[in-house]
């Protein structure tokens, strides 16, 4: 007569999927942290170093000439917002793709799957370069630096899917590279590629039209266009279409899940 | 209970070719303290491993009742780059304890595991010694109803073994083991039953000394 109750009592001491998935997560955003700047000492500084040395090259190459391109934009905020925008997106990429690595040992524990290890560690590098881009853009506004916000609710989307597509080619490289290793070696050089033709500098009106169609079919020039034209009421942007970011964000993060899904079998542990 | 139904485990091999560990294997792990046994490669630690879902099956489904530990073994999960008490944290968070309950399992590792000043140190500077003893003491901290041991009951020194031994001896009463073990006596001194594996069958020995002569026959 026991036995009944003995087996419910088990059932509703279990806890519930989404309850261990946030105590999951949580656990490795603190392992996260704790490794994330520890690794180097100049860690910390170096979040900041990153976009601002790149901020400080390209102001001194290019800001001269476009300033002659777009005289109605200050070229100091056109290129801070192209280049935090692109150093989170980067940096989720680079660093959710080593997430399984980084974190093989732990999946000894049952509850902790790959899955949580990436999630984790995208969302600390989301947190992190959402910090620095505010650390910097207030300081921006104190150096006075006009920044208008025209339309915030834009460019906070555009932010937000700048982070889904990242984590979504993050996840989709991280899931290939589970089976096929030199993939991995491919990403940093892609990236910089990439980089040029997203308008993170420059805008893309500098670029021929003949060409610039073909360039339409990268998601992160819209959302760099969409970024600027919420920042500055004089600029006009040529391309920008924020339901084809949606559809691009829908799309790759379906791609990302969808080999996780299918590859997840494989990862050895 | 647990139960394992139709599943099948392949590994890659060179070549192309695959490795059935598994073949839709169906049974029913008894509720006993369990002694898996086989040769090298034969699928225990996989077993283990099932067992635990630290690792999936490529086709089928694993029905578990009750709390199940992680493997405590010898390549026991504990992330290099964080010290010993972090690594204790770690699988208090995960384990949802609360604030109290995480004070006292840690103050109960670092009491069981004697590491001294090691505790604070980051594991990888631990000897595979000093790990095992981390990991044995942070299994013992937790209450599970089946603990799953792979290979690791004969590491540290002599009054470890036995400290290991006395605080095994506590928990038997309320819960089972299922060991993984090449050392006899561990396996005569924890087991009652036995399970012996090969080529993808499991044979079921009700005793546990049928199930090493049948090991030692090999």
């Amino acid at each position: 007569m026991l036995k009944p109750k003995v087996i419910a009592m088990r059932i509703s001491n279990k806890a519930k999927p989404f309850v261990i998935f946030t105590r999951v997560i949580y656990a490795l955003l603190i392992r996260e942290l704790k490794t994330r700047f520890g690794e180097h000492r100049l860690g910390i500084i170096w979040v900041f170093m990153e976009p601002l040395i790149q901020l400080g090259l390209f102001i001194t190459l290019l800001g001269y000439i476009l300033k002659r391109v777009m005289p109605n934009v200050d070229y100091t905020i056109f290129a801070a917002s192209g280049i935090l925008t692109w150093t989170m997106f980067k940096n989720v990429i680079n660093r959710g793709i080593t997430s399984i690595k980084a974190n093989q040992a732990l999946f000894a524990f049952p509850h902790v799957k790959p899955l949580d290890a990436f999630i984790a560690r995208v969302l600390l590098e989301f947190l992190i370069y959402s910090t620095v881009y505010l650390v910097i853009g207030v300081a921006l506004i104190h150096l006075e630096y006009q920044v208008i916000f025209l339309k915030p609710l834009e460019f906070i989307t555009c932010y937000i899917c700048t982070f889904l597509i990242g984590s979504g080619i993050s996840l989709t490289i991280m899931s290939i590279s589970i089976v096929f290793q030199d993939i991995t070696r491919v990403v940093g050089i892609v990236l910089w590629g990439v980089y040029f033709v997203s308008g993170v500098i420059f805008p893309i009106k500098m670029v021929p039209p003949e060409y610039r169609i073909w360039l339409t079919w990268n998601p992160m020039l819209h959302i760099m266009e969409l970024t600027r034209m919420s920042l500055f009421p004089s600029f006009i942007g040529s391309i920008a279409n924020l339901s084809y970011i949606g559809i691009c964000t829908i799309f790759i993060m379906f791609i990302g899940l969808n080999t996780y899904f299918l590859m997840r079998k494989r990862i050895l542990l | 209970m647990i139960r394992f139904e139709q599943i099948s485990k392949k590994f890659a091999l060179k070549g192309g070719n695959q490795k059935y560990i598994f073949r839709d294997l169906t049974l029913s792990v008894p509720r006993r303290n369990l002694a898996i046994l086989g040769k090298n490669g034969a699928g225990k630690s996989t077993m283990i491993s099932l067992i635990a879902g630290t690792i999936m099956p490529d086709r089928g489904k694993i029905i578990r009742e009750g709390s199940i530990s992680w493997p405590i073994g010898l390549q026991s999960g504990f992330q290099g780059s964080l010290t010993g008490r972090e690594n204790v944290l770690f699988v208090c968070r995960i384990q949802g304890c609360s604030l109290h309950a995480t004070k006292k399992k840690v103050a109960f590792v670092e009491e069981f595991a004697e590491l001294d000043k090691h505790f604070d140190m980051t594991v990888k500077t631990y000897s595979s010694g000093m790990r095992a003893k981390l990991g044995f003491g942070l299994s013992m901290a937790f209450d599970f109803d089946v603990y799953l041991i792979d290979e690791v009951t004969a590491v540290g020194d002599v009054s470890f073994q036995r400290k290991a031994t006395q605080a095994f001896e506590e928990k038997r009463n309320k819960a089972n083991l299922i060991v993984v073990s090449h050392d006899m006596y561990v396996i005569k001194q924890w087991c009652d039953a036995g399970l012996y594996l090969e080529n993808g069958i499991c044979q079921f020995y009700e005793n546990i000394d049928e199930a090493i002569s049948r090991y030692q026959a090999m």
